[in-house]
């Protein structure tokens, strides 16, 4: 069952703290479940994609979370319910810890390239679009840019991946300027990309 | 531990490089978890640096000729380089046996290089000089003239004390002015007699006496 398509809606009862949704599941009140995976659940499949790097492994752990974090503060509160955030994520890695042991011991290896085929062709058409738009708001933003020290300073952070210190090493570059070209990089990707229609919020 | 302040934008790009420890990590996710604008910076974040990479390559596939692999490193990020870090000890090696041999080298053996006298003295000038001619001890050059002779004749310079326990000979061949010259040793004390005869010859041609004091 994929939660986001029970088609259940929690608005009816607003839900503002973590407190909240644990005591009133406790209480056993379904829409305050609900809630919790409205509230959760986009962040703990991400964590757990980024993890296990295997999306439809990640769903399935998703879910999982989910069944064993409901089934438990529906038996028993949590100690300190203002902490469920730290016991979903508790839970979640617990989960892929497991599940990497269970795969490291049944590994075969049968046809690799076949398998990381199938896998590029399991990922999401949405996601391709949102990154071909995103690959051009990036062009939009370099050509934007005033002088090439710039682009070269942007270049050398998210291409090459070397840390602030080095940078301003290599370019002569002081603190300052530094974060003020990367904020604004930043802040104009961000108008750029909602521009096009890709939702980060 | 995260700082549970603001969290700086330079904080969401190092979860999205990899940057954090395994507890940072996991401080920061259970942050993200209860912070949906924080998720959202870590969305942007991930998307913008996917894009800068997807432009790159993009770019370096339209030119082929250029050498992706080919970039300047920072200095701090080169020496990192352990093939780097290996060159840059061997050079320093070198460069230290290399000043080490060159020390060696410039020793105090004076010989190789010149050797110093204490006065040139020339006996003999005239061929009525008579007497005793008085030097200090060390090493001197004594210039003795033995005549201009048409033929290239050598000469053998005895050196002797006065009880005859000591004698120095020398081997000498006469310039074109006559002269012949020689180095005394430089332990000589006392009276000496300096015998001059034509190599080959018994027969004294001259006979000069020196006290070395």
């Amino acid at each position: 069952m994929n939660p986001l398509a029970c088609g259940l809606k929690s608005l009816q009862i607003q839900y503002h703290s973590p407190e909240e949704i644990a005591s009133a599941i406790h209480r056993g009140d379904k829409a305050a479940e609900t809630a919790l995976i409205e509230r959760y659940y986009r962040v703990v499949l991400y964590v757990l994609k980024k993890r296990t790097q295997d999306p439809d492994l990640a769903r399935d752990l998703s879910q999982e979370t989910f069944r064993i974090t409901i089934e438990r503060l529906r038996t028993e509160p949590l100690a300190e319910p203002g902490k469920l955030a730290a016991f979903l994520h508790s839970i979640a890695g617990n989960l892929c810890t497991a599940e990497v042991r269970k795969a490291t011991r049944r590994q075969t290896y049968t046809g690799s390239e076949h398998v990381e085929l199938y896998a590029d062709q399991a990922d999401d058409q949405f996601s391709r679009l949102e990154r071909e738009r995103a690959a051009l708001s990036v062009r939009a933003l370099l050509k934007e840019l005033g002088n090439e020290r710039d682009r070269k300073i942007l270049q050398r952070y998210y291409i090459d991946e070397l840390e602030k210190r080095d940078i301003c090493e290599e370019l002569a570059l002081s603190d300052r300027h530094f974060d003020k070209v990367i904020s604004r990089a930043r802040t104009r990707f961000r108008e750029l990309i909602e521009s096009a229609g890709v939702n980060t919020s | 531990m995260l700082d549970h302040g603001k969290l700086p934008d330079d904080l969401v790009d190092k979860y999205v490089r990899h940057q954090l420890t395994a507890d940072e990590i996991a401080e920061f996710e259970i942050r993200m978890l209860d912070d949906p604008q924080l998720f959202a910076a870590v969305q942007r974040a991930e998307l913008m640096q996917q894009s800068f990479k997807a432009q790159a390559q993009a770019q370096a596939a339209a030119e082929p000729s250029h050498d992706h692999n080919f970039r300047y490193l920072p200095f701090r990020q080169w020496i990192r380089q352990p093939m780097s870090l290996a060159a840059s000890v061997m050079l320093g090696i070198g460069v230290l046996l290399l000043a080490n041999l060159s020390t060696q080298q410039s020793g105090t053996d004076g010989l190789q290089r010149g050797y110093g006298v204490n006065s040139v003295v020339s006996i003999g000038q005239t061929r009525s000089a008579t007497g005793e001619t008085v030097l200090p001890s060390g090493t001197h050059l004594l210039q003795v003239d033995v005549g201009i002779s048409l033929s290239d004749a050598s000469y053998m310079l005895s050196l002797s004390n006065d009880e005859n326990t000591q004698t120095h000979q020398f081997q000498v061949t006469a310039d074109g002015n006559g002269m012949v010259r020689m180095l005394t040793p430089a332990n000589l004390q006392g009276r000496y007699q300096l015998q001059v005869q034509q190599q080959g010859s018994t027969d004294v041609l001259a006979s000069y006496s020196l006290r070395f004091e």
